[in-house]
Parts: structure tokens; C-alpha cells; sequence
């Protein structure tokens, strides 16, 4: 811990690479882990504590996330809440194959970078279809 | 992956609700399944996401100040989270209507 930091060899970093979808999907199973961690977390705790509190709580919630009904700053929250939501669907579910594909890769399949580099893509594919279904089903039912 | 069950059990259930009143949204979580498995949820997803910052913050926070805000956050945020989630449900869940 206390010894003195000599300069260390440099790696070539993120900037140096030709970017591939395992890249891509690698680091958007972090960026998608963490928002669901904070952002979702956090909206799932407000979510429960206010269904629990109460009515008013619940209706609290319900204004500042989705309608928007008292005005003012709601109306921008509202907005950005759907927003949040939506993507929130989309980091589950990018996440959610991202981590199916890191099982299959544990169990020691899928490192042919043609097979790679297709079931990288094909998380990408998934996820967004699978955020347009579940949309379309809550909002068009 | 037991939040690709919970998690997907959840979200298909909000799905299916008639609509989004407080009556019916705490009606459902009260139901014996759906509190079980908000519990679980409050249990599995704090779990999960505990270690998957951790090893994030790992990665990126390298100054002494920083690894002990870290560590706090690591430690204690997703317990008493965890815990408020856990009481909320337990509320819903014994509280009556």
C-alpha cells in the first residue's frame, strides 16, 4: 500500500482496438448491470415503499414517474420516467442475455469468434425485440 | 439466475394487471406467490447487484479516499436497502387492506 508508484507499462486500452460486438456487448452488460442496480433498484424501493405507505404515497409515485398530473417539474419527470422505464425493460432484458451467454460460455462453448461474435450480436437483437413486445403488449392490450 | 425467474415473473405480472390503481397493484403484492416472491427479489437482486458493483468500483476506483467510500457503499447500502424492500413487502403482505 505505502510503497512509492513507479510507472507502471501501459496496455493499449479501449481506444486502440477495432470494436466487435463481444466488445460491445462486454461493456454493456456493465453499463446495464449498474443502471439496474441504481436506477432500477432505487425505483423499485420507491415503488414498494409507497405501495406501502399508503395511497397518497402510491399517487406520489405514480405522478412524478408517469402522469404528470400535479404539473410543473412532473411534467418533465413523467417524461423522463417513461424514458427511464422503457430502458430500464431494455437493461433487463440486454442484461439478462448478456448473462444467459456468459453461462453457455462457462460451461465452455461458444469461443469460435464467428459463433462469438453472432451470439454477441444476436443479445443485441433480443433485447430490443424484446423491449418492443413488452411495450407494445402493456401499452396496445 | 434466480432474477431471470423472479425478475421475469415480476415484470409479466405488472404486464398482466388490469390496471395500475393502488388498489389493484397492492392487492396483487399481497397475494401469498407475489410476496414470496418480492421478498426474494429484495434478497436475490441486492445480492447480485452488491457484487456487480462491487467488482465495477474495483475497476475503476483506485485513490485510498475513493476505495473507502466504496467499501462503504458496498457494505451498507445494499442491506439497509434490502431490508427497507423486505419490511415494505412485509407491510403490503400482514398489513390488511
Amino acid at each position: 500500500m505505502a510503497q512509492t508508484r513507479k510507472a507502471r507499462p501501459i496496455s493499449p486500452h479501449l481506444q486502440i482496438w477495432r470494436w466487435g460486438p463481444a466488445m460491445l456487448v462486454s461493456i454493456l452488460h456493465r453499463i446495464t448491470g449498474n443502471g439496474l442496480a441504481f436506477g432500477g433498484l432505487g425505483l423499485l424501493l420507491w415503488w414498494i415503499g409507497a405501495l406501502a405507505s399508503g395511497p397518497e404515497a402510491y399517487q406520489t409515485f405514480l405522478d412524478w414517474v408517469w402522469l404528470g398530473t400535479g404539473g410543473g417539474l412532473q411534467t418533465v419527470t413523467s417524461v423522463l420516467g417513461k424514458i427511464v422505464l422503457v430502458g430500464l425493460t431494455w437493461a433487463f432484458f440486454q442484461h439478462a442475455a448478456s448473462g444467459i451467454r456468459h453461462l453457455i460460455l462457462d460451461i465452455g462453448a461458444g469461443y469460435e469468434l464467428d459463433t462469438n461474435a453472432r451470439w454477441s450480436s444476436l443479445t443485441i437483437v433480443i433485447s430490443i425485440l424484446l423491449t418492443i413486445a413488452f411495450w407494445a403488449f402493456v401499452l396496445l392490450r | 439466475m434466480g432474477n431471470l425467474v423472479l425478475i421475469t415473473f415480476l415484470i409479466a405480472s405488472l404486464a398482466l394487471l388490469p390496471d395500475y390503481g393502488y388498489a389493484t397493484v397492492r392487492g396483487w403484492v399481497a397475494r401469498p406467490l407475489p410476496s414470496i416472491a418480492m421478498i426474494l427479489i429484495m434478497i436475490n437482486t441486492f445480492t447480485h447487484a452488491r457484487m456487480g458493483v462491487q467488482v465495477m468500483l474495483e475497476d475503476y476506483v483506485h485513490e485510498e479516499g475513493g476505495k473507502i467510500a466504496a467499501w462503504l457503499l458496498v457494505n451498507i447500502v445494499p442491506f439497509a436497502a434490502a431490508a427497507f424492500g423486505i419490511l415494505s413487502v412485509l407491510r403490503i403482505a400482514l398489513g390488511g387492506a
